[in-house]
Formats: C-alpha cells, sequence, structure tokens
C-alpha cells in the first residue's frame, strides 16, 4: 500500500491519540505514586483500548475474506489495520508499564514486538516495492500465473525456432516433451551444421532452451548483460533472414528474466506475511486467554 | 516472419482463469502457519495446564518471602464458592501473617494486597509505595478525633512536617529554638577542640570516641539500630574523674549522693585511722582540688570531729563543683539529716536532678547510623558549634532531603523510617498449614 498524503489524517490522528496516551501515562505515574499495574483503572483502560486495536486490525483478514460485505471501503480498512495496529503496541506497552510480566504475557509481547517489525517492514516493502516492480517488471502478470505462462513460453520458443528453422518436428505438447525429451528430439529431427541455421539451433537446444524451460537464476542467461552479447554475436553469425526470430527469442529470454524478478520481488512484497498473520492470529488467541486468566487471578 | 506482439487480448488468452481453484503453494504455506502457529501457542497453554502448572499466567516473580510455594498458586489465589475470581484476600495473608492494624483509631483499613504488591520480582514486600500511606495522612481523620501526630504529612520532600523534637509549638516566639529538655551541662564545642587536655596531656576527641555507633553486624529491629548510650564511667572517668580530697588516692563514685556520701565518710576514716598525725594538721592546698576552698576546715580535737569536718568541707566542694560540673543538684534545705557517727549540723544531701538525656529522638520512626556512615558525623549533627545542652544536633529534616528524594537515589517512601503495622499489638501466627502442604 502506498503511503502517501491520503494517509496525513490518519497519521495525525494516531499521533494525537499516541500523544494522549503518553501524557495520561505519564499523569497516572505521577500522580498515583504506585508500581504500575496493568489491573488498575487505568491499565485497564489501556488494555481495552490497544487489544480493541488490536481486533480491528485482524479483521481485516476477515474483511478481505469476504469481499462482498459492504462494511467501509477496503481503503479506510487498510489504512485502519496500518495505523491503529501500530497505536496498538505503544498502548500495550502503557498497559503493560513496559514490563513484560510473567511467561505468558513475556511470549506475548515478544510476539507483539515480532508482529509490528514484520508489520512496519511489510509496510515499508509495499510502500517501495510495486513502483519499483513496475519499472523493472513491466512483463508482470499473475503471480500464480508465472509457471503457467513459462510453460507457454517453452511453447512459443519451441514454435520460433522450428518455424525460422524450417519444418522442424519440434514435440510441444508437455506431456509428450517430458516422456521423450524434447530438447533430444529436436536435434535428432534436424541435422545440425547442415544449413546456416545451425548457429541458433544449436544456441537455442544447448543453452536457450534449458533455460526457458527451468528458469535458474545461476544460468547464463538469467544475466542480461550476458544475454544481450550472446544475441548480438547470434546476429552476426546470422543472415537477416533470422532476425526476427531472434529478436523474438530474446524478448522471451527477457521475459523469463523478468518473470524471474517478479517471483524475487513477490516473496520479498508478501514473504513477510508468513510471519505477519500466524503471529498476529498467535497473539490475538494468548491475548484472550490472557484476558481470562487476568480477570480471574 | 513477425516479431512477438504483446497485445492486451494475447496476454490475457495465456492466463489460466481456473488458477485460484488450484492450491498455490504461498497460501498453503500462509493458511497453513496461520493455523498451525496458534495452535502451537495454545498447545503450549494446554501442555502445561496439563502438567498441573499455572506458571504462564502468572504476571511475574513473587517476592523473595513467598518463592517456597513455587507454583502453587493456589496457596494465596483461593476461589469462593462458585466464584470466577481467585483474587487474594485479606483472609489468605492472615493466614501465615498476623499483622496488626496501623491503629485502633483509624478510620479506613485497606487490604493487603493493596500496599503489599505481588508478583514483581525479588523485592521487599514491605517496601510499599507512599501513596498508601498519604491517603490517610494527607488529612488525617481518626475515629476519636484524636491526633498523635500532625494531622497533614505528605510525602517525605513534599508535604512532611518537619522532625518533631525539631518543631517548635504553636505560638512560640520567632528566632527561638527547639530545645533538648536533658537536665546536663555539656559542651560540644569544648569537647571537640583540638587541643583539649586529657589525662595523659594534649587530646582529640573524635565523635565516635563516646557516641559509638551501632555493631555493623548487629540488626536487631528496636535498639540495634541506634547509638550505643554515653555513660560516665566509660566516656567522661577517664577526663573528669571524682577526685575529692588530695589526701585521699581515690575517687567518689558517680552515684546517688547518698552512696557518694558513704564512701566519703568511710574513705576519711580509713585515713584518719592510720594517719592519726593529720588531726590537727593544717590543710595542704595543693593540686587541682582546694580542700580548704571557700573556707578552711575548722580547728578539730579528735579523729571523730576530723572526719565531720572534713566531710563537710569536701562535700561542700563535690555539691558544689565537681558534680554540679554536669549536673543540677537540688539542696535540700527544710531539714538536717543526723547520721550515726556525725554531728548534728551535717547538712542535707542533695538531689541530682535526673538528666533526663533522650535515647530516642525520632518516637514515632526509626534512623539507623550504620547505612549513613560514609558521611562524616558533623555534616548531619553541628555539633562543633553547640555550646548549650539545650541545642537540639538532630538534623533538620531538610538534611536528610538532600539524599533521600527521588531524584538522588536514597529511598524517600514513608516505610523507610515508619512502620504501618503495630507489631508491639503482634501475635503468633496460628499454624494454617503443614510442611508437607507448603512445599509439595
Amino acid at each position: 500500500m502506498l503511503i502517501d498524503r491520503t494517509h496525513q489524517s490518519w497519521a495525525v490522528a494516531s499521533g494525537v491519540a499516541l500523544a494522549v496516551a503518553a501524557a495520561g501515562y505519564v499523569a497516572a505515574i505521577a500522580v498515583s505514586g504506585r508500581p504500575w499495574s496493568g489491573g488498575s483503572a487505568i491499565g485497564l483502560t489501556y488494555g481495552i483500548s490497544g487489544f480493541a486495536m488490536m481486533v480491528f486490525a485482524a479483521l481485516l483478514a476477515a474483511r478481505k475474506k469476504v469481499r462482498i460485505w459492504r462494511v467501509g471501503r477496503a481503503q479506510t480498512w487498510m489504512r485502519g489495520h496500518l495505523w491503529l495496529g501500530l497505536l496498538s503496541f505503544p498502548v500495550i506497552l502503557f498497559h503493560a508499564g513496559f514490563a513484560f510480566g510473567g511467561s505468558l504475557t513475556s511470549v506475548m509481547m515478544w510476539i507483539f514486538v515480532v508482529v509490528i517489525i514484520s508489520g512496519i517492514a511489510g509496510a515499508a516493502l509495499q510502500h517501495f516495492l510495486p513502483r519499483l516492480m513496475l519499472a523493472r517488471v513491466p512483463m508482470e502478470t499473475i503471480y500464480e500465473q508465472i509457471p503457467h505462462v513459462r510453460a507457454q513460453l517453452l511453447v512459443e520458443a519451441d514454435g520460433i525456432v522450428s518455424d525460422a528453422c524450417g519444418g522442424m518436428a519440434v514435440i510441444t505438447d508437455p506431456a509428450a516433451e517430458r516422456a521423450t525429451g524434447g530438447a533430444s528430439k529436436l536435434q535428432s529431427a534436424v541435422r545440425i551444421d547442415a544449413d546456416e541455421s545451425a548457429p541458433l539451433r544449436e544456441f537455442y537446444l544447448a543453452e536457450m532452451r534449458p533455460y526457458v524451460a527451468e528458469p535458474d537464476s545461476r544460468h547464463s542467461l538469467s544475466d542480461r548483460h550476458h544475454g544481450d552479447q550472446v544475441f548480438a554475436r547470434l546476429r552476426t553469425l546470422l543472415p537477416a533472414a533470422f532476425h526476427t526470430a531472434l529478436s523474438a527469442l530474446e524478448n522471451i529470454c527477457e521475459e523469463e528474466r523478468q518473470l524471474s524478478r517478479q517471483r524475487r520481488m513477490h516473496a520479498w512484497l508478501h514473504g513477510w506475511l508468513l510471519t505477519h498473520i500466524p503471529l498476529s492470529l498467535a497473539l490475538l488467541a494468548l491475548a484472550i486467554v490472557h484476558i481470562v486468566t487476568a480477570l480471574r487471578y | 516472419m513477425p516479431g512477438r506482439t504483446r497485445t492486451t487480448k494475447a496476454l490475457a488468452q495465456r492466463i489460466d482463469l481456473n488458477y485460484f481453484k488450484r492450491p498455490h503453494p504461498f497460501r498453503s504455506w500462509k493458511l497453513g502457519l496461520s493455523v498451525a502457529v496458534p495452535a502451537v501457542a495454545l498447545l503450549w497453554l494446554a501442555g502445561m495446564a496439563a502438567g498441573g502448572s499455572r506458571a504462564p499466567y502468572s504476571s511475574g516473580p513473587v517476592a523473595a518471602a513467598h518463592q517456597v510455594f513455587g507454583e502453587k498458586c493456589e496457596r494465596c489465589h483461593v476461589t469462593q464458592a462458585r466464584a470466577f475470581r481467585a483474587h487474594v484476600t485479606d483472609n489468605m495473608c492472615a493466614s501465615c501473617h498476623d499483622a496488626p492494624q496501623h491503629k485502633p483509631n483509624q478510620t479506613f483499613t485497606p487490604t493487603c494486597a493493596s500496599c503489599h504488591l505481588e508478583h514483581r520480582g525479588a523485592i521487599s514486600l514491605a517496601a510499599t509505595s507512599s501513596r498508601e500511606c498519604e491517603q490517610c495522612h494527607l488529612d488525617l481523620k481518626t475515629t476519636t478525633g484524636r491526633l498523635t501526630v500532625a494531622p497533614t504529612v505528605g510525602a517525605f520532600n513534599d508535604g512532611h512536617p518537619e522532625f518533631a523534637a525539631l518543631r517548635l509549638p504553636a505560638g512560640a516566639a520567632s528566632g527561638a529554638k527547639a530545645g533538648d529538655p536533658a537536665v546536663l551541662k555539656f559542651n560540644h564545642e569544648v569537647h571537640m577542640k583540638t587541643d583539649l587536655r586529657g589525662p595523659s596531656g594534649p587530646t582529640r576527641l573524635e565523635c565516635s570516641t563516646c557516641h559509638e555507633p551501632p555493631s555493623p553486624g548487629l540488626r536487631r529491629p528496636g535498639s540495634g539500630d541506634r547509638m550505643g548510650p554515653v555513660t560516665y564511667a566509660k566516656n567522661c572517668a577517664s577526663c573528669h574523674a571524682l577526685y575529692f580530697d588530695p589526701l585521699i588516692d581515690a575517687v567518689a563514685p558517680h552515684d546517688a549522693p547518698e552512696k557518694v556520701h558513704a564512701m566519703v565518710v568511710q574513705s576519711l576514716r580509713q585515713f584518719v585511722a592510720t594517719n592519726p598525725g593529720q588531726i590537727g594538721r593544717p590543710d595542704p592546698v595543693r593540686g587541682r582540688i582546694a580542700v580548704n576552698f571557700p573556707e578552711p576546715m575548722r580547728p578539730v580535737r579528735n579523729a571523730a570531729e576530723w572526719v565531720e569536718a572534713r566531710t563537710a568541707t569536701v562535700e561542700r566542694l563535690l555539691w558544689s563543683k565537681t558534680c554540679a560540673e554536669c549536673h543540677t543538684l537540688e539542696v535540700r534545705r527544710a531539714g538536717l539529716v543526723r547520721r550515726p557517727g556525725l554531728a548534728s549540723q551535717d547538712p542535707a544531701l542533695p538531689r541530682v536532678v535526673p538528666t533526663n538525656v533522650r535515647v530516642r529522638w525520632m518516637p514515632h520512626a526509626r534512623f539507623d547510623h550504620r547505612p549513613h556512615q560514609m558521611a562524616s558525623c558533623v555534616s548531619c549533627h553541628a555539633a562543633q558549634t553547640s555550646r548549650e545542652t539545650s541545642d537540639v544536633l538532630m538534623p533538620s529534616i531538610a538534611t536528610c532531603q538532600q539524599c533521600h528524594t527521588p531524584t538522588r537515589g536514597a529511598e524517600s517512601r514513608c516505610f523507610e523510617c515508619h512502620e504501618y503495622h503495630d507489631w508491639a499489638a503482634a501475635k503468633p501466627a496460628k499454624p494454617g498449614f503443614d510442611l508437607p502442604q507448603l512445599i509439595n
């Protein structure tokens, strides 16, 4: 989510709320003169407020699950999640008097710390990475579609080479290709060195096709600079009639590189959720236990 | 051959429209972890509960005195019948601690747990907040309407009155000073001179020469924290020996006049028995004590008269100078005392006014000199400039407040000097547990 001027009102409101909460905490400490207790009236006020913010932040997941709910705009929920979730941490610290207490509350506080840090990291990543992705991955596709698109790129590349080299019997059906070994089939269907398209076929079969079939960051074509050099050399070797096919293959290599980049950036963009969401849910579960036991004891 | 074209239509046709129906590793991990992590957290609590431990729910370690109970929360947290809450009640505290109430005429009795905050680690539970005391003492009311302490007492640094020994009674003249009620003549300034004349030549007295600090290892409540008493025998006799007659190499006892008189008569009798030639001999005028001062001894004819006359002369000097150096004596002029063997003109013995030296300067508080030994005595007690016994050398509260303030670190809460419970009224606690119950 882009944190821009539209967040200004939330940021100001959160800042004011934090200032009020901090002032209340300091005043309560000064006036009471007693050691802080989360079970005191003001301590409970902070605890209830903080827990309410945590619950609101968690409801974003429910709001996302049930998109047909017309309970406020998704943007509003997202901003509330971000700012109230952030505000809940100092409020809970005020509730606890900056002490971690016993083992349950200590575990909760450490989980809370990780949740907040992962949330802040996630917000920062989601602020910067989408724009970076827009610039660096113009061929972006739906993340879950990447394997499907890649399979189509392989078919497309095989077709381009087959068309350029003339009547090659290239097996493009993925299942049949896996069964027979596509590269060996293509290699057996044409006689390398037999004509002027040989450098293209040789390059494709030996270098590019393995990369398109199984993109690997260690492959030489995953380096754009190396790829540019390879294709420039091929252009000098091949007649002009093959240059269009070369450009298409080069474009496919670029798309492969961008899809790999998209995968990496996606991992950064969403990977933190694997920490943030499970720990948030664990925190809520433990908070409910904490509330019940605190009321009892 | 045409190049690659990336039209919207071409891109849309690449999409598998059912992709969201199939599981995806990222979504699967997210869902799995979202279930597993909370489940692990709850299983941890369930496992602890199955093992009979409620330690996770503790808000912190209990005080050192209660750590013997371990994780037996139910020792203190007892559930009332059909009640959900298991808060600690005063009855549970009283099952081990028969802590007497503060004052019989108090209007409000806080709960034990409101002052003694548990689950805050190995702290002293007696280290209570001053706010607990202030809730009554800021505007003290009693059930009887009678107050024995100041009606308004705030925190030590904010609203605590001057120490009682230094307070002036209402209506005292300006410039008046609180006085030491002791009936004893003592000049601290003289005794702190650097060239004091001692029994073996010039000497210099330190405060500790007379005022013995409490033993560092002795910590008995009530008395062990006070300075040792100053006594004549221990602290004064070496310089102020009670010689009464230059003929006799003995000193009078530091005791009641009757005993002094008996000792003097006894000594003179023994002397004249062994030195009969002294009868009728003129008095020597020598030494520090002029026996014939202010008038010479009258002529005598025999030993009995010599003893009588000599006793009268010696005692005149004793009562008027030697004893009066420090004590106030009341002369009984109403009658004469006839004693066996003495003439009827023997004057009545004086009465020594009780010295009334204060042993305890703060009756409602305690002070222990031992933690203050790093500071020189005179930095708190202005003894070097005190000439009068009536000077109160106890430091003002302002002196204490220099260190005992929250910003300087030295403890300034009420419990540091005062006790809430009237331990003099304490009764032995009735045992409520047997040993296995406590430790198992």
